[in-house]
């Protein structure tokens, strides 16, 4: 696909967690999924000073919505509860964004200021989200052209929703107040590469810092996509950030199959489509289609034939789509292009294009539901219907699995600010950002570059150590204890995979030593020794030792396996060489965790061979 | 650049190769700082210095009209005086500068608590505009006009809104200067500010004002109760105080129970025995002695007291310790204030509880000297009773007579046993 053609235009919002505590308090910020105490709020919209009122702050006040809070004693407190004003902003987080911001080349201010951008759905138990921007006209780099970060600002994230029933939403305030850096790019990016790169580029820079929190959920990306002639659209929330390319060439393509649903409707002089539904029940009273189990009703769409089964992305057609804008009243719909089907007969299929008048170059929609559900539903429809006449219509969109996004709501209209006056505005002085400039961290390809100079590592190893961020340990792995690097990266990987279970080995010392004895120490005995040592809170020589692992001399692997090549002669003279395995299992049982695999199999190789001459 | 730059102005700014654009805001820092509100909404702030600044616009003068609103007078619902004396309950917000504003008339109101056009028909007014900790006696004196004058005219209820420092003082006070009142007067304020979405300011107002038409014939304080937008407390205002700094539930009723729950615009739910009847009399008495002291007493308090009988104090509320005790050390300046004719009253620094002077030597012999024991009455109600109480009377019994009687709720005899750390 040329995308330059295309008018391809991407921009990138990031939005990653800070280790630190919480930005305007001193608790941690630790997920925790049990609580002490609850409350419940309701938000009310405000107003400006012209009499408006954010339509949708209204409607969910009108709404009748109730916020409930829960929390535990020992992490939250009252800041976060709106019950006390906030604390002066913490200093580490403000470093942090200071170090990035140089980082990315950024033009900081001198004073910064926080605003109180109006959240009104309850995320946020005050109602708004505090937020500062720290610096402006930033840019990154990348192999298809460097692109304009134009703010990066230094934000609280908000309450996890735990769950939502009927008028009740029910809030952890656990992650609220957790402060996150957020970057914007320009939307100038114009290949899915650029912003693949780009995304890695900024999660790097970041991660330098080495203050950012690790895991699932703690960086989010938001990318915004449009083509020429078509509109601009956000995908909300990709974790991925190894199928961002993915997600914007789909996005192109569907925009771009939007555009040529559009021109064909153009063609064909199709107009305007009124919600007018028709009650289609009776025609399926004893249908054999199970969905349908009371109420049909449908809308007639003058020439949309073929169009709503037609593809706008791999395995998603225009009628999934117009699903998607319906879920929120049924669970999908019945199109034209794709029946009969779903147990609905040619039969049934008829009654219904003539009941809704449907002609040659007509479509149609149907929705199992009663009367008052399906006029909600296929008002929606229409209203999408009318969309695909104007070409591509403005959303968010969730991203799904396969690299495809799924209609999530509409694009939100700016969000009102003012300024935080409970917070005193910082001035950053000029020791302050001298000290940022002098301790900046590197950047991650210089880091790269270093450890395959320094230490002569490949390429692939020296991008490992530095993706996963042990450096330091690897350094002195090298410097005080020799240590292979195969040994190194097994011992990491051993130690991770631990984690995984809940054993967390993180013992500076005790990883020291270990290292210090890696001499001794087999490979295949790393888990075994780690498992003991933390579990009997020992140190790494009593783990050895208890375990009865020892590095079995040369001579003494060999005596064994002469031993056990005499006691299986038969086999030898039946099998050859290929009794290498079988011995081969025989050696490892009297052997294991006493040498390395690669040492014993070598010398039992040399044996047999030796011998079978 | 000889061209005056003013806040409101359309600006652009060059820092080195950077250039910005936006409203120029007013700056807390003074000439040092530039702020800047950009077209993105944000406000960022620059050293002046390191700029060259240009005018692209001037601005506009801020108008700050509202639409016109439509209220209609309906016979059946009451009619209700809000009344505001600087506690912000309503505001709007200029989201191009930032400013709030506080709401006042009727019609702001409306718009911004539309709920209350179910409770009542309101009239609003400003009476004063200050923050409450900077209230002084001659305001509590236009205040009981102002209200009096409202009740006068006819209003089946009163809501003043007030901030929440010195609320519980003010509640006392006007509790003393207004009385046989013919209809409620509450008394509202807010612990978060009312510019924001999660603001106790409105369901506050509306409790107040639907509490102002029940047949609860006192003055009364109306609050959160707990940290739940479900339900206030109705307080009695002789018997309130503000307890926590910041907390929605700061206000708590002392030696007393709440008069009432009052879950927003609906149900009105009585917790205790209230005044519902009046003689048909209503008084308005604002006559005050501004020199009377409140002295929390301390190790080494004993200066304090010199000064105020030194500078002619007619009397003090002492707020002693424990059951109503004074350090030895102060002993001989409470003899010299007595000898001077001034009225000496004891309450507790342990808020809870009834002053019992009779238990320990110390007691005794303070009560002895003529310090005046003042059962379970609050430390800051008892300075404003004897404040009332020194600008009607001389003598030291009439004092002690009025000072010992039950004008408004502030002084009873029995202590109940749900009345300390009640269930909210």
């Amino acid at each position: 696909m040329d995308y330059e053609a295309l008018g391809l235009r991407v921009g990138l919002e990031i939005h990653a967690q800070l280790d630190t505590e919480k930005l305007f308090c001193s608790c941690p910020t630790i997920l925790e999924d049990s609580h002490d105490y609850s409350y419940e709020r309701r938000l009310r919209p405000t107003m400006s000073e012209l009499g408006e009122i954010d339509p949708a702050a209204k409607e969910e006040f009108t709404k009748g919505i109730v916020n409930i809070y829960k929390g535990s004693l020992e992490g939250t407190c009252l800041v976060y509860a709106d019950e006390e004003p906030p604390h002066q902003p913490n200093e580490e987080a403000i470093y942090i964004l200071l170090q990035i911001s140089s980082l990315l080349k950024a033009d900081i201010v001198d004073q910064i200021q926080f605003m109180r951008k109006i959240v009104i759905d309850g995320s946020n138990v005050s109602g708004f989200q505090r937020t500062a921007l720290v610096a402006l006209n930033g840019s990154a780099t990348s192999r298809h052209g460097n692109v304009m970060i134009p703010t990066i600002c230094l934000e609280e994230d908000a309450a996890r929703l735990v769950e939502k029933a009927g008028n009740t939403k029910i809030w952890n305030v656990d992650r609220l107040g957790t402060p996150l850096v957020e970057i914007a790019t320009d939307p100038s990016m114009h290949h899915p590469d650029q912003a693949r790169d780009v995304a890695l580029f900024l999660g790097q820079v970041m991660k330098s810092t080495g203050r950012l929190k690790r895991g699932i959920g703690t960086i989010r990306q938001d990318v915004n996509i449009s083509i020429k002639g078509g509109n601009r659209v956000e995908i909300k929330g990709v974790q991925e950030l190894n199928l961002i390319d993915a997600y914007v060439r789909n996005e192109a393509t569907r925009q771009l199959s939007l555009l040529s649903i559009r021109d064909e409707l153009a063609s064909r002089q199709a107009g305007p489509i009124g919600p007018e539904m028709k009650d289609l029940s009776k025609i399926f009273e004893g249908t054999a289609c199970k969905i349908i189990k009371g109420g049909a009703y449908g809308i007639r769409l003058p020439k949309f034939k073929g169009l709503l089964g037609k593809e706008v992305q791999k395995g998603r057609r225009l009628g999934t789509e117009m699903a998607d804008y319906s879920r929120k009243y049924v669970k999908g719909i019945f199109h034209s292009d794709e029946l009969p089907a779903y147990g609905i007969c040619q039969e049934e299929v008829s009654k219904v294009r003539e009941a809704l008048d449907v002609g040659e170059m007509d479509a149609f929609v149907m929705v199992a539901a009663d009367e008052r559900v399906a006029s909600k539903a296929l008002a929606v429809i229409a209203k999408r219907a009318n969309m695909a006449l104007e070409g591509v219509p403005n959303e968010t969109r969730r991203p799904l699995p396969d690299g495809n996004t799924q209609y999530m709501r509409p694009l939100p209209g700016r969000s009102r600010m003012y300024p935080e006056t409970d917070v005193y505005p910082i001035l950053l002085t000029k020791e302050l950002l001298d000290d940022v400039m002098t301790n900046l961290p590197e950047l991650p390809e210089k880091r790269i570059e270093r450890l395959r100079h320094e230490y002569g590592i490949s390429d692939e190893n020296a991008r490992k150590i530095v993706d996963w961020d042990i450096e330091e340990l690897f350094v002195s792995s090298q410097r005080e204890h020799g240590m292979p690097l195969g040994k190194f990266l097994r011992l990491y990987e051993t130690i991770t995979m631990l984690s995984r279970e809940g054993i967390v080995i993180d013992d500076p010392d005790l990883i020291d030593s270990f290292m210090a004895l890696h001499e001794k120490v087999p490979l295949e005995s790393y888990e075994d020794i780690l498992r003991h040592a933390h579990r009997e809170g020992c140190s790494v020589d009593a783990a050895i030792d208890s375990l009865g692992i020892s590095q079995t001399s040369e001579e003494q692997v060999r005596k064994v396996i002469l031993d056990v090549i005499g006691s299986n002669a038969g086999t030898i003279d039946e099998k050859g060489m290929d009794a290498f395995k079988p011995l081969m299992g025989k050696v490892m049982a009297e052997l294991k965790g006493k040498s390395d695999g690669k040492t014993i199999s070598a010398i039992l190789h040399e044996e047999l061979e030796r011998i079978i001459k | 650049m000889g061209e005056i730059v003013e806040v409101g102005d359309r600006i652009r700014i060059r820092k080195g190769e950077n250039v910005y654009e936006g409203i120029l805001m007013p700056s807390d820092a003074g000439r040092e700082i530039i702020s800047v509100k950009l077209d993105n909404g944000y406000n960022i702030g620059f050293r002046r210095r390191d700029l060259a600044v240009e005018v692209l616009e001037k601005g506009k003068p801020f108008s700050a009209t509202m639409p016109r609103m439509e209220i209609s007078y309906r016979d059946e619902l009451p009619d209700i005086a809000i009344l505001g004396t600087g506690g912000t309950v309503a505001s709007k917000i200029d989201y191009q500068t930032g400013a709030v504003y506080p709401a006042f008339s009727p019609e702001e109101l409306l718009m911004l608590v539309p709920e209350l056009s179910e409770l009542a028909n309101i009239s609003g007014k400003e009476m004063l505009s200050i923050v409450s900790e900077d209230i002084r006696i001659r305001d509590w004196k236009d205040m009981a006009s102002s209200i009096y004058d409202h009740i006068e005219g006819g209003y089946d209820g009163v809501v003043v809104t007030h901030g929440t420092d010195t609320l519980h003082y003010t509640t006392s006070m006007i509790s003393f200067m207004l009385r046989e009142l013919p209809v409620p007067v509450v008394f509202v304020g807010a612990q978060r500010s009312s510019d924001r979405p999660s603001s106790d300011a409105a369901f506050n107002l509306i409790s107040s004002v639907n509490f102002s038409s029940s047949d609860c014939k006192e003055v009364v304080l109306c609050m959160h109760a707990d940290m739940n937008d479900e339900f206030c407390h109705v307080h009695r205002g002789t018997r309130v105080r503000k307890f926590h700094t910041s907390r929605r539930d700061a206000f708590t009723s002392i030696n007393s129970s709440p008069i009432a729950r009052v879950y927003g615009g609906s149900s009105i739910e009585f917790l205790s025995d209230y005044k519902d009847e009046s003689n048909g009399d209503m008084v308005l008495d604002t006559a005050v002695e501004e020199k009377v002291g409140l002295v929390k007493t301390y190790p080494e308090s004993r200066e304090v007291l010199s000064c105020l009988i030194d500078k002619g104090f007619k009397g003090v509320v002492l707020e002693g310790t424990g059951l109503g005790h004074a350090p030895m050390s102060m002993r001989d300046e409470i003899d010299r204030g007595i000898e001077e004719g001034m009225f000496f009253g004891m309450t507790s620094q342990c808020i809870h509880g009834m002053v019992n002077m009779n238990v320990y030597r110390g007691g005794r012999e303070l009560k002895e000297k003529g310090v005046v024991p003042l059962g379970d009455m609050l430390a800051e109600t008892a300075w404003c009773k004897l404040c009332f109480a020194l600008g009607h009377y001389d003598s030291h019994d009439e004092l002690r007579e009025f000072m010992l009687s039950d004008i408004a709720g502030e002084i009873t005899d029995r202590s109940h046993v749900d009345e300390y750390n009640y269930q909210r």
